[in-house]
């Protein structure tokens, strides 16, 4: 038996063991997932450090000043010295410098990304969706966006009772919009558990198949 | 019964008694002589002065003594007394005046011998009308008797002129009683006959030594010295009142004499002792006219009904000396019946709680049925050990006699009475003994002070300044008494509390008799005997401790206190709070019961014990002197609980403390002690003292407030009320609580649903691998690709070979199974265009992901073939790159478009190394050319989607350029987003190609498998991922029915819930 054979047999057993939580939470199942997460760790750290720190500093740190890039190379090393200053309260006010640099640049890519590459877009599918051939799709398409929105509006009215209550359009484009909403996440849950399924047959056919005999 | 047992023999009989009728058994005597005559002389040298208690001895009038022969050889006299017996001859008359010393002779003779109570039968004396008596009336009908009281009581009889009138018990009933005219004449008899001894005053050297202590006792004055007269025994019908008014007609020299005796005390003694003198300072007085019962008029006393019939034998008597027994008065006849008689008088059970102490069983039974503080209180005062015989004898034979009973020698006898002075009444042999009133054992005193205590015990009516008081406070209705004097006898006045014996002050300088200025000789005013009752009685202070009254012991049928009235004012709080030491008790002399008409019955032979004053109240420290206060004696033990042991514990008094021990005793006194706690028994704090008492306090607002506020309570609050709840209910829900701790699971069940669930869908997932009976799905449409599959599949074919294509391997192993499939078609048809994957990953797994696919696909020989490169497998870094992991996700993304577009550091960074950490062998052009070629987007997730969808864009900053676009291939998790940003972004997005569905689609289109079993593997897949998603369908369907239902369920119940509220 091959590696691979070893690997596929391992695989089995720690798929089982997996599977053995519909039983109930038992010792075989915490030992997969264990297994899996500190795996999973210990890769990460490793691909970590060889996919990237060691790269970036032979690409900047690697000669010295008179490596052209040791000035931006060692901004990222700043960056990362300064995140460990939180590990101390005392010194933490040092490592927010770096946290603000990680979270600026992040939000700022996101926002950027999100605007430019969903808001702006959907807003211009939406509205190109309003065509003489697809009307129909057009107003379920805008009236499923606007009540989505309404239904996370949160502004409402105070009755004199001390109650705060939504107007009855508000209310009412709320409900639809949760509908909408509804759809959607039932959607979304059949699509994950369609790709479960999907991950599952895969495994049967990739996995199981070729260990049958002539397979 | 009285002649049948005389007590005198008539040629024994003095001459003045037998002129004062006092004679042959009780009947009157033939007059000899009516005139007065002179009391007969004792040779006895002794000053009455000197005995203290022997008045009659030092008066001139003293009656010669005649002891008979061999009567003297009985007693132990002293030479002093027996030498003169050989000079006088018995048979001679007492020597005269010129034959006795000086101070002898100045001696006054007031032999105030008591002679109410002797002998007379108390049941049938009259009863005095206490009602009408007269305190303050003259001394000669009431207040005459009234030293009965305190000295019969007192046992300090050495001051007592009525008791000096009798100092000897043997002739104080008697010679006293019926001598009212020749007073001791009969003694002088006596001595003739019994050849008593001739006493010499002892030399002064040899004079007893008496203590300091006593001295001040016999110097103490007499509060009333007047004697009682009774009357004339031989007339018994006589009431008191006639008694009365014929002694009224007598002069009033008679009534002085009667009162003489007061002043024997003051007469002055040149020879005699300091002690002694001190005590006679009284002059010469003459003879009481109840001693000189010869009076004309004067009826004699009945001895035979005093001493007859209801004298019982003496028990334990010895036998009385011969001139004794014949100088043993005649009992007096009894009353009249209708009078009243002394056994129902009242009185005395309120002098006799200071005899309790004596057991009544001691007490004879002739006595027990006499008057018992009449008949007891001298008897008891006396201590029976220490009490010499003689005055035993005398105390038992003469115990009738006690309201004026002069006890002189008891107060005197005891070991450490001279003998000369012991000596001086021998007529009296040891007969009863004497039942103690008290325990002067204990008493820290002399022995021959202790002697004393007794008498000292008994009850001295109060402290002087007390009984003016309540003296002064009494009714003056002095003439009812005097309406009836023959009703009240002298013996019985004398219980009157005017003359009653105020406690003295022993320690207050002694008050000079002659101060008082009073004629005695005429009827005393009521100042005057409140003057004479104010004299405090020669108390002894070391009298015991009057012991508590048991009341149990009597038997009364009424109640004396209620006769008597109330006490008068005594400071007992205030002596109380100077010591805890118990001080002598002195009875109240109580006035006369304010209901004369009530029953008066027989007197109980058990006294009754009258309501005690406070010990202390009677008479407080600074009425002591320092020795007695000093000498107090101790209580009984003092009980002390210590827990569960209890002992005694004997105080000691006062003054023997130490100051550091008083302070102890004055801070004590502060404590108090603290109140008991209450102790719950139930709830939480059970059996937990000292805790904080629960306060029943309910506050009720009395108004409706203005503003109802609703009560709010937080969470935390409601949490917090809970536990107190909960504490609470801790003990009565204690075994529902371990009921429901029981009923807890022990362990997490299995869930039937999900297995049932899983199990169902396991079937379905299986079972088109087994069978094909059950392939319920189409087909994928393979005729005609979708739009989106023939706009990727257009982007693939426009892929020039060679191009170095970027492609993102955003899933990991847990998405293989559904997108590797995709994967493989993709990278297929871009190795079969010669393409270079350029690949790259934001996920750590997917880069690793890619390198284990790729190295798969690279090396399978059915993929080489389908390649055409059969032998030659894919190489990393030549027909493909498996870049390192791009961190930042979006920023990652962001980082190799600019790669692509700006070239530099960014694309070194970026595509310089693999993820084996070797150089990628990508060139800068070659990162520039992936511009040119759409990437392919392998996306998991909806995240994956929007970071690539949103990033991977053209730099806005360049202008000009072609975007770059994205093939994107999507797990149907991701499948909505994929084609959000497809409708959206459909000049960016190609596709989007889908889970297995389009990969199946694009593999039989694009890439029939050839052999058929892949064929049918695939096919089988797609039945079995199709049945699995119809099963779960129906049971997703099934369960949201379910649920449902349940939800309207709970909304109609809420519904019902709320309508009944």
């Amino acid at each position: 038996m091959n590696l691979q054979n070893v690997s596929l047999v391992a695989a089995a057993i720690l798929t089982v063991m997996v599977f053995s939580y519909l039983l109930g939470d038992n010792f075989l199942y915490r030992l997969a997932i264990h297994l899996f997460v500190g795996a999973a760790a210990g890769y990460i750290l490793i691909v970590s450090v060889e996919s990237v720190l060691i790269p970036w500093m032979q690409l900047t740190l690697i000669g010295g000043f008179s490596n052209p890039n040791f000035v931006i190379g060692m901004v990222p090393i700043l960056i990362g010295v300064l995140l460990l200053f939180k590990v101390s309260p005392r010194l933490s006010r040092f490592g927010n410098l770096g946290v603000a640099f990680v979270l600026g640049v992040g939000g700022a890519v996101a926002i950027w990304g999100a605007v430019a590459g969903t808001l702006l877009p959907l807003a211009d599918g939406v509205a190109r969706a309003f065509t003489p051939a697809n009307v129909v799709d057009g107003f379920v398409l805008l009236v499923g966006t606007i009540c989505t929105l309404v239904y996370f509006t949160y502004l409402g009215v105070r009755r004199p009772s001390g109650e705060v209550a939504q107007p009855l359009p508000v209310k009412f484009a709320a409900l639809v919009g949760q509908g909408f909403i509804v759809v959607t996440l039932g959607a979304t849950y059949a699509l994950v558990i369609l790709s479960a399924l999907t991950i599952f047959t895969g495994v049967i056919v990739n996995r199981l198949l070729p260990l049958r005999p002539g397979g | 019964m009285a002649d049948k047992r005389p007590l005198f023999d008539d040629e024994d009989l003095p001459e003045w008694l037998k002129k004062a009728g006092i004679t042959f058994a009780g009947k009157p005597a033939p007059e000899t002589d009516s005139a007065r005559p002179e009391a007969p002389r004792s040779v006895l040298p002794v000053s009455s002065g000197g005995t203290g208690a022997l008045p009659w001895v030092n008066e001139t009038s003293t009656p010669e003594v005649s002891i008979p022969s061999g009567a003297a050889d009985q007693f132990d006299f002293p030479d002093w007394m027996n030498a003169p017996e050989a000079a006088a001859p018995p048979s001679e008359p007492i020597a005269s005046a010129d034959e006795l010393p000086p101070w002898m002779r100045e001696s006054p003779v007031s032999p105030t011998a008591p002679t109410s109570t002797s002998g007379v039968d108390f049941d049938d004396l009259p009863m005095p009308d206490f009602d009408n008596l007269d305190w303050s009336a003259p001394a000669d009908s009431n207040t005459a008797s009234a030293p009965s009281m305190g000295s019969t009581t007192s046992g300090m009889t050495a001051g007592l002129p009525w008791r000096q009138g009798a100092s000897d018990p043997a002739d104080e009933p008697l010679g006293a009683a019926e001598s009212a005219d020749d007073g001791l004449s009969w003694f002088a008899d006596q001595k003739d006959e019994a050849a008593a001894p001739t006493f010499e005053p002892p030399p002064e050297p040899e004079a007893p030594q008496v203590p300091r202590g006593l001295k001040n006792l016999l110097n103490k004055p007499l509060p009333t010295p007047e004697a009682p007269r009774p009357p004339a025994a031989s007339d018994p019908n006589l009431t008191f009142e006639q008694w009365e008014q014929r002694e009224s007609q007598k002069a009033a020299g008679e009534t002085a004499d009667s009162f003489a005796a007061l002043n024997v005390m003051d007469a002055p003694a040149a020879s005699e002792p300091d002690w002694l003198s001190a005590v006679t300072e009284t002059p010469n007085q003459p003879v009481p006219d109840w001693l000189n019962a010869d009076a004309p008029g004067t009826p004699a006393l009945d001895f035979d009904a005093m001493f007859g019939e209801n004298a019982p034998p003496l028990p334990d008597a010895e036998p009385l000396p011969d001139w004794l027994n014949a100088a043993a008065p005649p009992k007096p006849q009894p009353p009249s019946s209708g009078t009243r008689v002394l056994s129902d008088l009242d009185l005395i059970p309120d002098r006799s709680e200071t005899s309790d102490s004596a057991a009544p069983a001691e007490i004879p039974d002739w006595l027990q049925q006499m008057t018992p503080a009449a008949s007891s209180a001298p008897i008891e005062t006396a201590t029976t050990a220490n009490v010499d015989d003689w005055l035993r004898d005398f105390t038992s034979e003469a115990p009738t006699a006690p309201v004026s009973e002069p006890s002189t020698p008891a107060t005197v006898a005891s070991g450490e009475v001279p003998d000369w002075l012991r000596d001086m009444s021998p007529s009296v042999p040891p007969s009863t003994p004497i039942p103690s009133a008290a325990a002067p054992d204990q008493l820290d005193i002399p022995d021959w002070m202790r002697d004393m205590a007794p008498a000292a015990s008994t009850p001295i009516a109060e402290p002087p300044q007390a009984l003016d008081d309540w003296f002064s406070d009494l009714p003056q209705t002095p003439e009812a008494p005097a309406a009836e004097p023959g009703a009240l006898p002298d013996w019985l006045s004398g219980v009157q509390p005017g003359t009653l014996s105020p406690a003295p002050k022993p320690a207050a300088p002694q008050p000079s008799r002659a101060n008082l200025d009073i004629d005695l000789s005429r009827p005393l005013a009521s100042s005057e005997i409140d003057a004479l009752m104010n004299m405090p009685i020669s108390a002894s202070p070391a009298a015991p401790e009057k012991k508590p009254v048991d009341s149990s012991s009597t038997s009364l049928d009424f109640d004396l206190d209620e006769l008597l009235g109330p006490l008068p004012t005594t400071p007992a709080a205030e002596s109380t709070s100077d010591t805890s030491l118990s001080r002598p008790t002195f009875p109240t002399a109580r006035p006369t019961p304010t209901e004369p008409s009530g029953p008066l019955r027989k007197i109980p032979t058990a006294p009754k014990p009258a309501p005690v004053a406070p010990p202390s109240g009677a008479i407080s420290t600074p009425d002591l002197p320092d020795f007695v206060a000093d000498l107090r004696p101790t209580d009984a033990p003092v009980p002390l609980s210590v827990g569960p042991i209890r002992v005694g514990v004997q105080e000691v008094p006062l003054a023997q403390l130490t100051d550091q021990l008083r302070q102890l005793r004055e801070r004590a006194r502060e404590f108090k002690p603290p109140e008991p706690t209450q102790v719950s028994t139930t709830g939480p704090l059970a059996e937990i003292k000292d805790t904080l008492a629960v306060e029943p306090i309910i506050v009720q607002s009395s108004s409706q407030p203005a503003t109802v506020a609703t009560v709010i309570a937080g969470d935390l609050q409601a949490r917090r009320v809970k536990i107190i709840q909960n504490l609470l209910e801790l003990e009565d829900d204690q075994p529902a609580a371990e009921t429901t701790k029981a009923k807890a699971p022990a362990s997490a069940r299995p869930k039937l649903d999900r297995l049932l669930i899983t199990i169902v869908l396991l079937l379905a997932l299986i079972a088109p691998f087994l069978t094909d009976a059950i392939n319920l799905m189409g087909a994928p449409g393979t005729s005609s690709p979708t739009a989106a599959q023939a706009a990727v599949f257009a982007a693939m074919d426009g892929i020039p070979a060679g191009q170095p294509v970027l492609v993102a391997f955003e899933y990991g192993p847990t998405g293989s199974g559904e997108l590797d499939d995709l994967s493989r078609v993709l990278l297929r048809d871009l190795f079969k265009k010669g393409a270079k994957p350029v690949i790259v990953s934001t996920n750590p797994s997917g880069a690793m992901h890619a390198e284990g696919l790729l190295s798969t696909f690279g090396r399978s020989s059915d993929e080489l073939t389908a390649l055409n490169r059969v032998d030659k497998p894919l190489l990393p870094r030549t027909d493909y790159v498996v870049l390192r992991y791009l961190p930042a996700g979006a920023a990652g993304v962001r980082s190799v478009v600019n790669a692509m577009y700006f070239g530099g550091f960014e694309a070194q960074s970026s595509f310089l190394t693999d993820i084996e950490g070797q150089a990628s062998g990508l060139s800068d052009t070659d990162v520039k050319r992936l511009q040119g070629a759409p990437a392919v987007v392998l996306a998991e997730t909806a995240d994956d989607v929007r970071n690539w969808a949103e990033q991977f864009r053209a730099p806005a900053s360049l202008s000009g350029i072609t975007p770059p676009k994205i093939i994107l291939a999507a797990a149907a998790a991701a499948d909505a987003t994929a084609h959000t940003y497809s409708a959206s972004l459909p000049a960016v997005i190609i596709g989007p190609l889908v889970g297995l569905r389009d990969a199946t689609v694009y593999r039989t289109l694009r890439q029939p498998p050839a052999k058929a079993a892949d064929a049918k593997a695939l096919d089988q897949r797609w039945q079995s991922t199709g049945l699995g998603a119809l099963v779960a369908g129906l049971i997703i369907f099934l369960g949201m029915i379910l649920n449902l239902i349940r939800a309207l369920r709970r909304r109609g119940s809420g519904a019902t819930q709320g309508a009944r509220r």
